[in-house]
């Protein structure tokens, strides 16, 4: 038996098809990943304050809200409540946000926190 | 060939494609790539070793049958639908390509064409059930893996083919 590998031109074709294929998806999502998110503060249902997610900068906002103090946190590209003068502390247990269209509700502060972006692409776009 | 002994043969090859299916599962492949289910695809020389030896209908009556064993024996539903649609997925090109074999294409190319269209099915199919385009972030790492699992398996069928040659088994 020959040692040689008997490859034939098509050989090469059809792993350059391969290659190429996987690159071009790759490249594609890679471009998707580097989409801009952002952390919206809503009280009263008007926008309160709007950060930046992403890098790697820490924040802790406290403010007042309806029945009392509001802490909210920012880590990098997560943001949650901390804690919230109020009854049930449903916001808390809510825990970190992150992915577009995903939100953190105290309903008796009057206090909504979400996450948007450019694209409502990927898993939660279906889900909801 | 009688048909007696194509019956005997079509379920000879059915049992080996699903020993072989089972086993290597036991490959650790996801240590060197980090994709879950991911597998040399063993079985699929018993289905290019059908191709050329019986008929496209014997090949896909194989196919069918290992990969409904193979999800009774070790799986689920889902990965039922996933082989099947990725196992037809390459049946299909391997039976084309192999129209061209010797003159345009290898063992080599054929099985990882092959590899790669079994791959884009199963992962086609995992977007319909998951209802979701995220899983193909898996398709990448799949593709590019399926030319060395090409050559693994191109290497067994064509030293195959030179030996079952001379046996005369279909004859």
């Amino acid at each position: 038996m020959k040692n040689k590998i008997p490859l034939k031109a098509g050989d090469f074709v059809i792993f350059a098809a391969i290659i190429a294929l996987a690159c071009g998806i790759w490249i594609r999502l890679a471009l998707m990943q580097t989409e801009q998110t952002y952390g919206e503060i809503l009280v009263n249902g008007e926008l309160y304050r709007q950060v930046k997610l992403g890098g790697t900068g820490q924040e802790t906002i406290t403010f007042e809200g309806r029945t009392g103090e509001v802490t909210i946190e920012i880590d990098g590209e997560r943001m949650r409540f901390v804690s919230s003068q109020c009854p049930d502390h449903t916001c808390e247990r809510t825990g970190w946000i992150s992915r577009v269209g995903q939100s953190a509700v105290c309903l008796p502060n009057r206090v909504m926190i979400k996450i948007t972006g450019n694209s409502t692409d990927g898993v939660d776009a279906v889900a909801q | 060939m009688n048909k007696t002994k194509r019956i005997a043969l079509c379920g000879m090859l059915t049992a080996l494609a699903l020993a072989l299916s089972l086993a290597e599962r036991m490959i650790p492949l996801e240590l060197i790539v980090p994709i879950p289910g991911i597998k040399l695809g063993l079985a699929n020389v018993v289905t290019m070793f059908a191709l050329l030896f019986l008929t496209p209908k014997e090949a896909y009556a194989i196919l069918f049958c290992r990969v409904v064993l193979a999800a009774l024996f070790a799986g689920s539903v889902t990965q039922l639908l996933f082989s099947l649609v990725g196992g037809m997925l390459a049946l299909t090109t391997t039976w084309i390509l192999l129209h061209k074999q010797n003159k345009w294409f290898s063992f080599y190319g054929i099985s990882a064409a092959s590899a790669a269209m079994h791959n884009i099915g199963q992962v086609l199919a995992a977007m319909l059930v998951m209802q979701s385009v995220d899983v193909i972030a898996y398709l990448p790492l799949l593709l590019v893996s399926a030319i060395p699992m090409g050559f693994v398996t191109g290497a067994i069928l064509d030293v195959l083919q030179k030996h079952m040659r001379h046996l005369k088994l279909t004859e």
